[in-house]
């Protein structure tokens, strides 16, 4: 025994470091579940009728979230980043979605992967940068489409008749984007196939404001 | 546009009908929009600014998953090789120990080519991205490294022994970022046990009795060794594994011992009979 003893003590110490290294992940990741929740919450009143939020101050309600992300850098080496992703892999689908949102419905424009990274105060995507990857990016825009077909029937309720149609453009050219993609049988490929639901729905809006000509008054 | 709402509401019975109709919907989608919009030209120019945007997601897409296809089918390689490594060990209790050893060391060197090829598909600080797809392979391939080393030695494998012999198999002076992560090597010790097991079970039918007994302390120390481990859910479920392993081992080395007594030197029938025979097979 006395000659593996080492042995064993090092798997020990490594197995101690990482069980530390992910409490200490997982309390970071709570403080950003805080601050996302708050800024959920500020985009969801984008569906009430008179709501005042604006792109600003959503990015301005993410600011603390920087403070966390560079937190988890100085825990996380490089090289380990892939291995505790999934701590916070679908925190950043749903940071990006906030963002992605909110900047749609004001600004009408699709924000690059580049830009929801430089909010955030992150890198672009590289090997061994904590970062929004790809994956995530991309099921912000599965979240993106579903929300805009509920924020679709609600500028109808609203009285606004010119955004559905301005959203319902947007959303099949999404869609047309997501066909170019090679998906495997995987997460987004699910909400992937979800989204033809979304797209259906945001066009049955269109169909019942233009039958009945709401688009064309004013 | 009513045509278009009719034609969805129609092909709610077949899945696969409705999606293929709605590839179609949004080509038309997009002409009857471009016809009547006053600002045709800029929903074209945005139209185009999405698709090459996507046209990059998919090329990014397609490359990390090719690549992640081709580590898995070398990991799939590295975990044939390693289990018909081990079955080839498995027969050195009743063939000649030496030359099933120098054989063993010959496939050992092709699948370090293999792991070769795996640290040229990974980019800096890349291993953890692909960590998953070979970590099977990589686990098995410490098994049966490991199953080797003892046999050879009758001592545990050190990790550094294992770099540097995946080092000199592929010539190289140092293996870059990638390196044995210490949890494929203590899972795949982990394995080890089962092995040792049946080898050990093999050992009694040759009468190699004290094989049996040096397998047994061997075990013995793994097991005391895990249990003082911080443990994880992956290492929790192979304790449970080496447990029965280092069970069946004992009962064998009391059986050798008991029915030993009674009739030295004499062909031991019906020892752990069931297990014994399961087992050769």
């Amino acid at each position: 025994m006395d000659a593996y003893e080492s042995v064993f003590q090092k798997f020990t110490v490594e197995l101690e470091q990482d069980y530390e290294t992910r409490q200490n992940i997982k309390n970071i990741v709570t403080l950003i579940d805080q601050t996302e929740r708050k800024v959920n919450l500020l985009v969801q009143s984008y569906h009430q009728a008179n709501s005042s939020v604006s792109f600003t101050q959503v990015v301005g309600e993410l600011q603390p979230i920087k403070n966390h992300f560079n937190d988890l850098k100085a825990l996380i080496k490089p090289l380990l980043c892939y291995k505790y992703r999934d701590h916070w892999k679908s925190h950043m689908s749903t940071l990006s979605f906030c963002v992605l949102f909110s900047n749609w419905v004001d600004n009408k424009t699709l924000l690059k992967l580049e830009e929801v990274q430089a909010i955030f105060g992150l890198e672009p995507c590289a090997p061994g940068v904590l970062t929004i990857e790809l994956e995530d990016y991309l099921l912000a825009l599965c979240n993106m489409t579903n929300e805009l077909s509920r924020y679709c029937v609600n500028c109808v309720i609203k009285e606004d008749y010119q955004t559905p149609g301005k959203i319902s453009t947007f959303v099949s050219d999404i869609f047309s984007g997501f066909r170019l993609l090679n998906l495997k049988n995987d997460i987004i490929r699910k909400r992937y196939d979800s989204m033809k639901y979304d797209l259906k729905r945001i066009e049955e809006v269109v169909y019942d404001i233009s039958v009945r000509n709401l688009n064309k008054k004013d | 546009m009513s045509k278009r709402f009719n034609n969805n509401n129609n092909n709610n019975d077949s899945d696969k009908r409705m999606k293929f109709n709605n590839n179609n919907n949004n080509n038309n989608n997009r002409n009857n929009n471009n016809s009547k919009d006053t600002a045709s030209l800029e929903s074209q120019i945005k139209d185009t600014e999405i698709i090459s945007l996507f046209k990059g997601f998919s090329q990014k897409l397609d490359e990390d998953n090719d690549r992640r296809e081709r580590i898995v089918k070398i990991s799939r390689d590295i975990t044939i090789s390693s289990k018909r490594l081990i079955s080839l060990l498995q027969r050195a209790c009743w063939e000649n120990k030496q030359d099933i050893i120098v054989q063993a060391k010959e496939d050992l060197d092709k699948i370090h080519l293999l792991f070769g090829t795996i640290i040229t598909e990974l980019n800096n600080q890349e291993y953890w991205k692909f960590q998953r797809s070979f970590t099977w392979g990589v686990q098995e391939y410490i098994e049966s490294f490991s199953f080797l080393y003892f046999l050879e030695n009758g001592t545990l494998i050190p990790l550094d022994y294992i770099h540097n012999s995946i080092k000199e198999s592929l010539k190289l002076e140092s293996l870059g970022q990638f390196s044995i992560s210490m949890e494929d090597y203590y899972l795949g010790l982990a394995d080890l046990t089962g092995e040792l097991m049946r080898y050990s079970t093999n050992s009694t039918t040759q009468k190699k009795y004290d094989d049996c007994y040096q397998i047994c302390d061997f075990v013995r120390v793994i097991h005391s060794g895990f249990s003082l481990c911080h443990l994880n859910r992956d290492l929790n479920s192979k304790l449970n594994l080496i447990d029965e392993s280092l069970k069946k081992i004992e009962k064998l080395c009391f059986s050798i011992r008991v029915r030993g007594s009674e009739f030295p030197d004499q062909i031991m029938f019906g020892l752990d009979g069931g297990e014994q025979q399961q087992e050769t097979n």
